[in-house]
């Protein structure tokens, strides 16, 4: 006789008691050659230093990628990445690109249609037929 | 059509209700009414009966929607009279197991000494009556039989269970019948099981099971046994097998609580 | 952009990324003497960019813990306070099988925060549900801090993994052999003899596991699961995704756990370390109604009335319907006198007593004194209020 436990882990709450930013690197792919390079060549030397020293968080990864397009890959940590290619875009286009990496989780886009989404269960309870005053159909 | 729910009046549930048992059970009826009645005015079109009441269909989503509402609590309605007071409205919902009910909490606790009203209004806690001290084998829970209860609350599911365990007068349990007991489980196990030696003592198969403890019948007892509940398994089909596989894993289940 | 030295033939054309810049000039002391061997074949795949040596070192030299970005990032990440420092971030990556040593692998640091976390999550559970059976405890320990849970606390901070364990490896990831057996490091008592328990003919109850067994009534030096046993298999007949693999895995990850814990309490004392395991452990959720597993709880139920000298417990039909029809509901209360001490719904009425049975035992067991209830570490930091004491349960139900 006695009560036998289950095995069961807990689930994480990312901010509730500490935040962990979903973000934990980027790759930043320009060319010297290509003219659709231009912005994130500019936005490399004049905007990305201050950046990534805000975001000591991120890894940040810079490197040519030659007679390509410059991109933007964002690493995330539940092992998705999302690239965003920037090209004939301006240094502060650019910026809010990253800033749009920076804030994503790394799952992949979902339509939200309800309010709200939670794992905490009803503060009244799921509703019973069997419970309170009935219905008379 | 009317679903045909059961209804008995509870004395105190998880929500405390306000009014007293006797009177829960015109309470709830006078509620349906002011359903039936709230929902007969909430019928626009001259279908022969709103729906949830008769019609099953409605010619536009507006039409089903509107039909279908459910009309606000009464208790919500704006007061007349100005006079403040509290609105109970329990949930329709089964009580959460982290709601502790009012018996369980201990005495140190904040929200017992908030609620002195429970305190008498609820059962004593404590048995007037002689008490029993730790469980013996021989010892058995003395009060009043469940049919001789409070009428009000509602019937036990299985009164000759309960009266089993509320007799009301002891049995006497000797030394020697223990004794006798042990015997003839090592004599003949296979006429004297536990639930035959039960009904021939007067005990519970519980008691039995205690007084043998600690016999070691023999070996060839055990296999005879295992054989025997084989054979019976072997008889079986495929549904029988299978439906008392699916009793002994919804049980185990259940006991989980999955179920 | 560098043309090639004579002296150093091998010497990269072009750098592929900024990271191998950085290295380049803290390595360009040791170039001279070293020749660059990667390991690979430099004729047919000549290098782009110079790796590190590839050493004999079983794990990175602690300067290397200054240039690596993964690691600072972790750090950032984890909002590690400055006095902590990255050398000791990057020794809580190493794990036992990586490297023996214990002056370069976590093994204590592991211990300690281990120690750290099972004190708080433990002081926690029991001021927050003081009725909760022993069983259940372990096994809400276990969920709060055991290795699968740890594994996952450590993959969702960022902490990636070294295909292989050595000396070039990024000081930022977590290094661990899959194939090398390695102990456990437990502490408590051994049993003299584990072989009987195992046979069943010693008893391993309750009192005896919280004597001799670890915090999550497991027991020592004694591990009965097959995965523990690792075979030396060599490298080249390893294979990926095994139950053996995933066991490594697990708990090289929940070792780098308890390392950072460890080192946090280390390098920025108790209150740190404490408000660490609240924020990343204790922050973590269970429904721990969802624990248990009852065997007979009418008589259970009966024994704890019995107990507190309630009247004993009647199961009484609130409502049902259905009866004869193929889909029966009955809704079943139990009932101490007057007093109804839980309910349930099911589809025969055997059923809905069982379940009425657990419910009230349930309501019964997790009675909590609030959320947020005052823990004894509390009374540790100066000026907090004058303690009052908490409430302690008398134990569990005994039966038989």
């Amino acid at each position: 006789m006695g009560v036998k436990a289950v095995h069961r882990i807990t689930t994480g709450r990312n901010g509730l008691g500490a935040f962990i930013l979903q973000c934990k690197k980027m790759d930043f792919h320009y060319c010297d050659w290509a003219g659709s390079s231009k912005g994130m060549n500019g936005f490399i030397k004049s905007i990305l230093p201050k950046f990534a020293a805000a975001h000591p968080q991120i890894e940040f990864t810079v490197s040519p990628r030659p007679s390509k397009h410059p991109v933007i890959i964002g690493h995330y940590i539940n092992g998705r990445d999302k690239a965003i290619c920037v090209r004939n875009l301006e240094p502060l286009q650019i910026l809010k690109k990253v800033e749009l990496l920076r804030d994503a989780s790394g799952e992949k886009l979902k339509k939200v249609t309800k309010p709200v989404q939670s794992i905490n269960e009803s503060v009244r309870g799921i509703w019973s037929p069997y419970h309170g005053n009935g219905m008379r159909v | 059509m009317e679903a045909h729910l059961v209804r008995r009046p509870v004395a105190s549930c998880c929500c405390r209700l306000l009014q007293s048992a006797a009177s829960a059970a015109p309470a709830s009826g006078s509620g349906m009414q002011q359903l039936i009645s709230a929902s007969k005015r909430l019928t626009i079109t001259a279908s022969p009966a709103a729906a949830p009441g008769g019609a099953r269909f409605k010619s536009s989503t507006s039409r089903t929607k509107r039909a279908l509402n459910v009309p606000p609590e009464p208790s919500f309605a704006k007061r007349q009279d100005k006079t403040t007071g509290i609105i109970f409205n329990p949930p329709s919902s089964s009580p959460s197991v982290f709601n502790t009910p009012f018996k369980f909490l201990p005495k140190s606790d904040p929200r017992r000494r908030a609620n002195l009203p429970s305190l008498f209004t609820s059962s004593t806690t404590t048995k007037f009556g002689p008490t029993t001290g730790l469980a013996g084998p021989s010892s058995i829970t003395i009060g009043n039989p469940p049919e001789s209860d409070d009428p009000t609350l509602p019937p036990a599911v299985d009164p000759a269970a309960d009266i089993a365990r509320y007799r009301t007068e002891k049995l006497a349990v000797t030394p020697e019948m223990v004794a006798e007991i042990r015997r003839l489980r090592v004599e003949d196990p296979w006429t004297n099981s536990g639930v035959a030696m039960a009904q021939r003592f007067n005990v519970s198969h519980s008691f039995i099971r205690y007084a043998t403890r600690g016999i070691r019948v023999q070996k060839e007892y055990y296999d005879d046994l295992k054989k025997w509940k084989e054979d019976k398994q072997a008889r079986w089909g495929p549904r029988r097998r299978q439906a008392r596989e699916d009793r002994a894993r919804r049980l185990g289940m259940l006991f989980r609580g999955e179920l | 952009m560098r043309t090639s030295r004579p002296d150093q033939p091998f010497r990269a054309v072009r750098h592929q990324s900024t990271s191998a810049l950085a290295l380049d000039s803290a390595l360009e002391a040791t170039a001279a003497d070293e020749p660059y061997d990667d390991g690979t074949d430099h004729v047919r795949f000549p290098p782009l960019e110079r790796l590190p040596n590839a050493t004999k070192l079983p794990s990175p030299l602690p300067e290397r813990a200054l240039t690596s970005a993964k690691l600072a990032a972790l750090h950032a990440r984890l909002s590690l306070p400055q006095k902590l420092p990255l050398q000791t971030l990057a020794r809580a990556l190493v794990d036992i099988s990586a490297d023996e040593n214990p002056l370069f692998n976590n093994v204590n640091l592991a211990f300690v925060g281990q120690t750290i976390t099972h004190y708080h999550v433990a002081e926690w559970l029991m001021c927050r549900y003081p009725r909760l059976p022993m069983t259940i405890m372990y096994a809400a320990m276990k969920a709060y801090a055991g290795d699968e849970t740890l594994h996952s606390v450590a993959r969702s901070w960022g902490v990636e993994s070294a295909a292989e364990p050595g000396g070039e490896v990024d000081s930022g990831l977590l290094q661990f052999s899959m194939y090398k057996p390695v102990s456990h490091i437990g502490f408590g008592y051994g049993r003299k003899d584990n072989s009987r328990v195992e046979q069943g003919r010693w008893r391993r109850g309750i009192a005896n596991r919280v004597l001799f067994d670890d915090d999550f009534g497991e027991q020592i030096g004694y591990d009965t699961r097959k995965k523990a046993q690792i075979p030396t298999s060599s490298q080249r007949t390893f294979s990926y995704g095994t139950e053996e693999t995933r066991a490594a895995a697990e708990r090289a990850h929940a070792a780098a756990v308890r390392a950072v814990v460890g080192s946090v309490y280390a390098h920025c004392g108790r209150e740190a370390g404490k408000a660490f395991i609240r924020a990343h452990i204790l922050s973590r959720t269970i429904d721990v109604s969802t624990l248990f597993e009852f065997k007979s709880p009418v008589v259970e139920l009966a024994r704890l009335c019995q107990r507190e000298d309630f009247e004993p417990p009647v199961a009484r039909l609130l409502s049902e319907t259905g009866r004869l029809s193929r889909t029966p509901v009955f809704v079943v209360g139990i009932f101490s006198g007057k007093d109804k001490l839980g309910e349930a719904v099911a589809g025969n009425l055997d059923h809905a007593r069982y379940k009425a049975a657990m419910n009230s035992l349930k309501s019964w067991y997790l009675y909590s004194p609030g959320e947020n209830v005052r823990v004894p570490s509390e009374m540790l930091v100066e000026g907090s209020k004058a303690w009052e004491p908490t409430y302690i349960d008398i134990g569990e139900i005994i039966h038989g």
